[in-house]
């Protein structure tokens, strides 16, 4: 399996090898994001496809070091795209729990701003994450990140799910207050 | 804000916090409250246990006195007499102390006068209500007189006392045995 710096090289090269190491290396990590929030294999592989080809047109210019967050948020963007286009039509998907636990943090207000405001969210949540237990940061960055079971982080965590329920939820209401008294409009 | 608006938010947070969550998860230090949880003690369990250990010196206890009475023992040292717990002591109902808690204060009263002598032996006899006190050496009256006071300040209403001395059978003082009834 090729390392984070030898697939950059792959892509800077502009060799179709680059594909074939990005599926291997984060096929698996692809589909199981994508899976968690649509609920569907076949959708799931689109966005894998898809995220391979988002990686391909932006690297270069870009570089990310490390691989793996860079290319998990390029398939959670594609994965929130497709469950925005099939809720619409009404299908359900795993990915109305998390939705529905995140409209605790925000209201359902739409803003033009939002897009912009995007990176800041981002910086304040991650200052947010590192103020807080290492355990209870896996627990949200595994729910809200990768989008797993609340079960089955619980159980690797060692935890039973309902407290790992109730850690989340204390979590999210603190996460909310932190970003109004940061100033964001939520 | 939308909803989605924000889990994109949260796919552009720092690198390490998106490694970190996907690593194994090692405990670095397991508290005593961690280690007790892993055994399976619940936190109610776990609260009657210490208030049970925090209250224990004012909570009411079983009187010995009430074993005494009931004729048992419980592991207690018998002081060469062979009971074991639960065994009926060859003594009244009423009677108190037991033969090794009398030995004792006999003991006591002895090493406290300086006495070179011991009591050998504490006997009950049922029939007589007479505890028989045999002592390996020759005390002055003074020094009987202080035993026989501490043997009836030790004993049940109604029961006797006699001292009994190695070299005369009947003692020092001329009697058959001393025997005085408390």
């Amino acid at each position: 399996m090729h390392s984070d710096r030898e697939i950059l090289a792959l892509l800077f090269a502009r060799t179709e090898e680059a594909i074939a190491a990005l599926e291997e290396r984060f096929g698996r990590l692809c589909r199981r994001i994508a899976m968690n929030i649509l609920g569907n294999a076949e959708d799931a592989e689109e966005c894998a496809s898809d995220t391979y080809l988002a990686v391909w047109d932006t690297v270069p210019p870009h570089e990310p070091d490390p691989l793996t967050p860079y290319v998990g948020r390029l398939a959670r963007n594609f994965a929130l795209d497709r469950y925005r286009y099939n809720h619409a039509r009404c299908r359900f998907s795993g990915g109305d729990a998390l939705f529905s636990e995140v409209e605790e943090i925000v209201s359902g207000e739409s803003r033009a701003e939002e897009k912009v405001m995007e990176e800041a969210l981002s910086a304040a949540i991650s200052a947010f994450l590192h103020k807080q237990r290492e355990e209870d940061r896996r627990l949200f960055v595994r729910r809200y990140w990768y989008g797993d079971e609340v079960a089955a982080i619980a159980a690797e965590l060692g935890l039973r799910p309902n407290l790992a329920a109730v850690r989340l939820h204390r979590m999210r209401e603190r996460l909310r207050t932190y970003l109004i008294e940061e100033g964001f409009t939520l | 804000m939308r909803s989605d608006t924000f889990l994109r938010a949260v796919g552009g947070i720092d690198a390490d916090l998106v490694l970190e969550a996907d690593t194994p998860f090692v405990r670095h230090a397991s508290s005593p409250w961690r280690t007790i949880r892993a055994a399976g003690v619940c936190a109610a369990c776990l609260a009657l246990c210490v208030a049970v250990v925090t209250l224990w010196p004012i909570l009411p206890h079983p009187s010995t006195d009430s074993a005494d009475r009931e004729g048992t023992v419980a592991a207690v040292d018998t002081n060469g007499v062979d009971a074991q717990p639960g065994e009926s002591l060859d003594r009244p109902e009423e009677t108190t102390p037991t033969d090794a808690a009398l030995s004792a204060v006999l003991h006591e009263y002895l090493r406290n006068a300086g006495a070179d002598i011991s009591c050998v032996s504490v006997e009950y006899d049922k029939a007589e209500a007479l505890w028989t006190i045999t002592l390996d050496g020759e005390p002055d009256e003074t020094l009987i007189r202080g035993l026989t006071s501490a043997a009836l300040s030790a004993i049940a209403p109604g029961e006797k006392i006699q001292i009994r001395t190695p070299d005369e059978e009947f003692g020092p003082y001329g009697g058959a045995n001393r025997e005085e009834t408390k």
